[in-house]
């Protein structure tokens, strides 16, 4: 609905597919009309033509009867005796079976020396013009001249002229002169339609014969575009308009031997007339149709928009959760979802119930465990939290809740923490931190939130539960405590066991020193005192010296705090310090330690003393499996190297009995031991510290006999 | 007395340079070796003088070389260093037939006794052993009638009670005893009894 500007309505859309349906058909039927009437006009234009080329043949036809007449007729007795008279009388006779109005005989110039239009002896008119006879002296062919007015008749008239020989030279022409209208008998044997323009034009382009007002164009030059056309190609058609002012298509086509053209004219109202009523029945028609599909289009578009628009104020009010009345629609899918609605209706109401009910449960049970609910809007700022958790921060009911009076109640040392994960929240977390209470005291609270997120996917509310923990924190850290103080315990423990071989390893400067210092006493009691040897034997002293202040020192290290502290070390760094302290209890014990140290300048984040003490543990370990190895084959390898994953390793290897495969997971138990006077411990201590530095310890068997140790921790950055 | 070594073996190189220092500065020749091996590769074992022995070393230790002494008959004595007064060692090493057991860091005095009386020993037993060696190789040109002879004599018999207890003549056993005397290099029967109590 809130888009109705722009999205069309349901009438609209029909009316559309209706104008879509009908406007393209017409247009095709329109195109096929116009395609068969310019077949039809092709077709009348190509028959008339045949017409045309079928009349001029006539007309030369019509000629060429009369040449053969007059041909037998100069060949008469009396025109070789030269008896005029008598020719002028067998002339006469012969007039009649000619369509001729007379004959006559003509000098070489141009004098009439006969008529049959004159009794004979008339004198008679020299001809001012004689084409004709230019043209039958010039071939010695008989021929037709155009129209011209005849000196006798007064009129104008044709003539059809053959030679007269005598003694093989041409010594007159006779001919046999007409009217135009001797060649109307012509035209009319074409029975043409009788709004048609028809003519006969002589070879000089003027009107013989005429179908309309024939006497009033006869001898008119023909219209300047047939003049224009006829110049150009002996047959033909054009559209132009007759003499008489009306619109034809002109077909005309020239007889080959008179050069007389005939000419018609179809009216162009004929030509097109039967289109133009076909195109508006067609126009009629569509118009028709389109006001009928309309008409329905609007009718039905009202019918659906009417059942969509009943359905609006019912799902508006289902959506407020009311159970509204609808009437039936006349629409099946409309009441489709009228039905639709209802059910909705009614169970949107369940599932509010459902819902109430829900919140109550959880209000409840959040009562119940004492958890402290809160929301807050991140873009107002405002803290929304349950009458629980405002007594769990100690804020009084009235008393305005915000992230920083939230942070200001928070332990100072755990504050930059908590903002920052209280600040940007992320999807879900969790956080745990210490209240400093306006009464005084402290509280651990845990508190977990979710963050919801708007239509765009930007951080919109957070919600979230808080818990006093304080009671399991305080038992964490007393186990975290007990923790160091056994890790730390087992440490002097061990180093009890080693106590004996230290001492010596102690012993060894001591003794080197008080050898030397009475070594120079004596030396000095000399009478005369080997004073370089002396200086000699005091420099060793102060090396020696020092070599018992670093054992002092590491053995301090080892006997030091319980409290772990991380700090990047070298690897390899710790393995030869392990070396060093094992020293004496490895001669005493007759086992030699191999140090394979593979990544000498890698690092792991680790405390010092804590690393030794898994260390020591694990190569003491090592010599206890080889107590019945014999001395001097007794063997313990230190390796220390990066593993696939990337890991740095130390893996510790003896070659005593191994390790039963039942117990290479149960030795890293607590009180577990396969020692006599075992306690149990060492083992599950030194995998307690890999896990604090987020490493691991396990063994296994080697191949070729004895356990391998493995402890690898992450290296450092 | 020339050829008399303190040999010294531990493994600490420290403390040997110490020692030696010390040996030294008492006038004492004094010889260093690194280990066990070293000092049995050495032909020091069979010479004069005592040695020095560090009880715990890598390869074979103190004990292990005292037996190896043993076993080859050597005449050195051994003087035990222990870095701590193991009282087990101890007792071993000395039922072995050590001649000190000493425990680091060492009393300069003390070591300088010890070492003192061990080449005072090593003296008297390699010249017993000479002694000894003599007085064999003179047993060894008696007779078989001779050597039957030499106990009865030694036990103060008469030439007629030794006569009678090998049933023979007087005058015989006569002539072995004046041999015996003769070939036993003394010239009383007294003295071939305190000569025979060394043997």
């Amino acid at each position: 609905m809130f888009a109705a500007k722009r999205v069309l309505g349901v009438k609209a859309r029909l009316a559309s597919l209706v104008l879509v349906s009908v406007i393209p058909m017409a247009t095709v039927a329109g195109l096929l009309l116009a395609d068969y009437y310019q077949r039809g006009r092709e077709q009348l234009i190509g028959s008339t033509m045949t017409r045309a080329q079928a009349m001029a043949a006539g007309l030369d036809r019509e000629f060429d009867h009369s040449v053969a007449a007059l041909q037998a007729l100069a060949t008469s007795r009396q025109l070789a005796d030269g008896d005029l008279a008598g020719f002028h009388l067998r002339a006469s006779e012969a007039l009649t079976n000619l369509h001729a109005d007379s004959l006559v005989l003509v000098g070489l110039d141009g004098r009439l020396l006969m008529s049959t239009r004159r009794p004979y002896g008339t004198p008679l008119p020299k001809l001012p013009r004689t084409p004709l006879l230019k043209h039958i002296l010039a071939t010695g062919q008989p021929g037709v001249s155009a129209l011209f007015p005849g000196p006798l008749a007064g009129t104008l008239i044709y003539t059809v002229g053959v030679p007269v020989r005598r003694n093989g030279e041409i010594s007159m022409t006779l001919n046999a002169t007409a009217a135009p209208a001797q060649l109307e008998g012509l035209m009319k044997a074409q029975q043409l339609p009788a709004s048609w323009r028809t003519g006969l034009i002589d070879s000089q382009g003027k009107i013989a014969v005429r179908s309309h007002d024939s006497a009033r164009y006869l001898g008119h030059s023909v219209t300047p575009a047939l003049a224009q056309h006829l110049a150009q190609s002996p047959d033909g058609g054009f559209q132009s308009t007759t003499l008489d002012g009306i619109a034809v298509y002109t077909v005309y086509s020239t007889a080959p031997r008179s050069k007389w053209v005939v000419a018609m004219g179809i009216p162009l109202d004929e030509l097109t007339g039967g289109l133009r009523q076909a195109l508006a029945w067609l126009v009629a028609g569509t118009l028709a149709a389109l006001a009928l599909g309309l008409a329905l289009a609007w009718r039905m578009g009202s019918t659906v928009a009417g059942s969509v628009q009943a359905l609006v104020a019912p799902a508006r009010a289902v959506g407020q959760g009311e159970l509204p009345a609808i009437p039936p629609l006349p629409l099946r899918e409309a009441n489709d979802l009228r039905q639709a609605l209802l059910d909705a209706a009614t169970q949107l109401r369940q599932a509010q119930a459902a819902a109430r009910e829900s919140a109550n449960r959880l209000a409840l049970a959040a009562e119940a465990a004492e958890l402290g609910i809160w929301v807050r809007n991140l873009a107002e700022h405002e803290v929304w939290a349950s009458p629980r958790w405002r007594t769990l921060f100690g804020f009084q009911p009235g008393d305005q809740v915000t992230l920083e009076a939230v942070l200001q109640r928070v332990h100072p040392a755990d504050r930059d923490a908590t903002r920052a994960v209280l600040a940007a929240p992320q999807q879900r977390y969790h956080t745990e931190f210490r209240l400093q209470l306006p009464s005084g005291g402290e509280r651990w609270i845990s508190s977990r939130g979710s963050v919801e997120p708007d239509a765009r996917g930007e951080p919109l509310l957070v919600r979230g539960v808080s818990q006093d923990v304080s009671e399991r924190k305080q038992t964490e850290l007393a186990i975290l405590q007990k923790q160091q103080e056994v890790t730390l315990l087992s440490r002097v423990a061990m180093l009890g066991e080693l106590s004996g071989a230290l001492a010596h390893e102690l012993n060894q400067p001591l003794a080197a020193i008080l050898s030397n210092a009475q070594a120079a006493q004596r030396f000095l009691r000399a009478p005369q005192p080997a004073l370089a040897e002396v200086e000699e034997i005091l420099a060793d002293i102060v090396a020696a010296d020092r070599r018992a202040g670093d054992i002092i020192r590491r053995l301090r290290g080892l006997f030091g705090k319980a409290e772990s502290q991380q700090q990047p070390i070298r690897a390899s760094a710790v393995a030869t310090e392990v070396e060093a302290l094992l020293r004496n209890e490895l001669v005493n014990r007759g086992v030699a330690l191999k140090l394979d140290l593979q990544a000498p300048d890698a690092e792991v984040l680790a405390d010092r003393v804590q690393l030794q003490q898994v260390l020591l543990n694990l190569v003491i370990n090592a010599c206890d499996a080889m107590a019945g190895v014999a001395p001097g084959n007794a063997s313990v390898t230190l390796r220390c190297a990066r593993d696939e994953q990337g890991m740095l390793c130390f893996v510790v290897s003896d070659h005593g009995p191994g390790i039963v495969q039942e117990q290479l997971e149960r030795i890293f138990e607590p009180f577990f031991s396969t020692k006599e006077h075992g306690m149990g411990l060492g083992l599950s201590i030194c995998r307690n510290i890999a896990s604090a530095h987020g490493g691991k310890l396990w063994a296994a068997n080697n191949g070729e006999g004895g356990a391998a140790f493995h402890f690898c921790l992450p290296e450092a950055a | 007395m020339t050829g008399r070594w303190v040999n010294l073996v531990d493994d600490q190189p420290d403390v040997l340079k110490a020692l030696l220092r010390l040996l030294a500065a008492a006038g004492l020749p004094a010889r260093a070796f690194g280990s066990a091996d070293e000092f049995l590769a050495s032909s020091a074992p069979q010479e004069a003088g005592c040695v020095v022995l560090d009880l715990s070393m890598p390869g074979i230790d103190g004990l292990g070389l005292q037996q190896l002494l043993a076993a080859r008959a050597s005449l050195l004595p051994v003087i035990f260093l222990s870095g701590h007064g193991d009282l087990a060692s101890g007792v071993q090493a000395m039922k072995a037939g050590a001649s000190d057991f000493l425990t680091k860091p060492v009393d300069g005095d003390l070591l300088l006794a010890a070492v003192q009386s061990a080449l005072e020993r090593n003296a008297a037993a390699r010249a017993s052993h000479a002694s000894q060696a003599e007085l064999q190789q003179r047993l060894a040109s008696l007779t078989a009638r001779e050597r039957e002879v030499l106990p009865l004599l030694a036990d103060g018999m008469l030439n007629k009670q030794i006569a009678a207890a090998l049933g023979t003549a007087e005058q015989t056993i006569k002539i072995h005893r004046a041999r015996i005397l003769q070939k036993m290099q003394v010239r009383s029967v007294t003295a071939l009894v305190r000569l025979m109590e060394q043997a």
